[in-house]
């Protein structure tokens, strides 16, 4: 039995619209249209300072069955509209309005380690018990600059990985069951296997080259020069 | 020596005061000057991910807003510690409105810090971190994540040594003493 009909989707990303976030949101939304589940998304920045759009959310939850949290990581947590978002729904609520709810994270940032993510998972899930919905687990995935918006097949072969696990996702949100051992299988194996080391090189040689060709000065100290001089 | 207080916690609450003057005693023995923010005060905007700190004017954050007056004093601090209500186990939007802009203080290059992939500091890292978490009730798995968001943030900060303390809002003045002291000895900082 299909449990799920409506899912409330929160992003977290700042960047505007086309972003990290949307594009796994989009993914989704698309799988869940075709088993006739609706998928309705908000950004947080754009709801958060707005206490109508807070409450036209909360009018939207009301009615479905599932809220999704689809952010990067801001320094080890959720970024700040997000999370003033989530403390605010959650002042404007009981626990009696989440009841029967159930909570999905999907958290990512460019970081290859699992624990440059598992705060902002935790968070999350503290969130769905703190609010006495149930938890379906939450899923992490590194390199996520890369999409840089795009739609993920678009992307091509580094999001395989992510799009099986998304695929999966799409079918516990439709079951209502928690994240599957294929979905964890999946992320475990979305970020290549490139040692530390290698990928620091990498990504350097990208900045200092861009760098180089923009004439800026990647090590300024624009807000003071040393301690000393403060 | 220069210790910054960034406070995501309203004066309102009773337990400000208590921590307030515990720490500017306590800090202040040390040596330490400090420097205390009530970001509840302070017009700061969410950072969009812009890259003008990284990729177009590094180290320089683009909004201007009350946070221009902050950066300098974090740029320049040998202790750091945040305070703040917990919320759902890690800062509250007040103080993480200012720490989701920590990066125009990290320079966009990478190193391995502690086996993991990380910005290096722009600026001299904090010797000290400290981050200090307001519970309004018992609750083990939000002690948990604040501990573990305050480690993180120890490493991504390069801080040479770090604590984290948990009080309760009703904690009277002796308690918060004796927790506040229990996190400056695990840093050192008193014998």
């Amino acid at each position: 039995m299909n449990g799920v009909k409506k899912v409330i989707a929160l992003t977290g990303s700042t960047r505007g619209l086309k972003t990290a976030s949307d594009s796994m949101i989009n993914y989704l939304a698309e799988k869940l249209e075709g088993e006739n589940i609706n998928l309705k998304k908000f950004r947080a920045y754009q709801v958060f300072k707005e206490e109508k759009q807070i409450e036209s959310i909360l009018g939207e939850l009301e009615d479905s069955e599932l809220i999704l949290i689809c952010s990067p990581v801001y320094v080890h947590s959720l970024p700040y509209p997000l999370i003033s978002l989530m403390e605010q729904m959650a002042e404007k609520t009981g626990r009696e309005f989440w009841k029967g709810k159930k909570m999905v994270a999907i958290i990512h940032n460019g970081y290859p380690e699992d624990i440059q993510r598992k705060a902002a998972i935790t968070i999350c899930e503290n969130f769905a018990h703190e609010m006495g919905m149930e938890w379906l687990g939450g899923i992490g995935f590194g390199g996520s600059p890369i999409i840089d918006g795009r739609p993920l097949e678009e992307v091509g072969g580094f999001t395989k990985w992510m799009r099986k696990a998304l695929d999966d996702i799409s079918k516990s949100i439709k079951t209502g069951k928690g994240i599957s051992e294929e979905a964890r299988r999946c992320e475990k194996k979305h970020f290549p296997s490139i040692p530390l080391w290698i990928l620091k090189i990498m990504l350097n040689l990208r900045l200092k080259s861009n760098a180089r060709k923009n004439e800026i000065d990647l090590y300024a100290r624009p807000y003071v020069k040393d301690r000393e001089e403060f | 020596m220069k210790a910054l207080v960034l406070s995501g916690l309203e004066s309102k609450n009773d337990i400000y005061a208590k921590v307030k003057d515990i720490l500017e005693v306590e800090i202040g023995n040390q040596s330490y000057e400090m420097d205390w923010i009530d970001l509840t005060e302070k017009e700061i905007e969410y950072c969009n991910g812009c890259s003008h700190c990284s990729n177009i004017k590094p180290g320089l954050c683009a909004k201007n807003d009350d946070m221009q007056e902050i950066f300098p004093l974090m740029a320049n601090s040998e202790f750091l510690i945040f305070l703040s209500p917990i919320s759902f186990g890690g800062f509250n939007s007040e103080l993480k409105k200012a720490v989701d802009r920590y990066s125009a203080l990290g320079l966009p290059t990478y190193t391995i810090h502690r086996g993991e992939l990380h910005h290096p500091p722009r600026y001299e890292n904090p010797e000290l971190f400290m981050s200090i978490g307001i519970l309004e009730k018992e609750n083990e798995k939000f002690q948990e994540t604040f501990k573990l968001v305050s480690s993180r943030i120890a490493i991504s900060c390069f801080a040479e040594r770090e604590a984290t303390v948990l009080l309760k809002k009703e904690q009277n003045h002796d308690s918060i003493l004796t927790e506040l002291k229990r996190g400056l000895l695990e840093m050192g900082l008193i014998s």
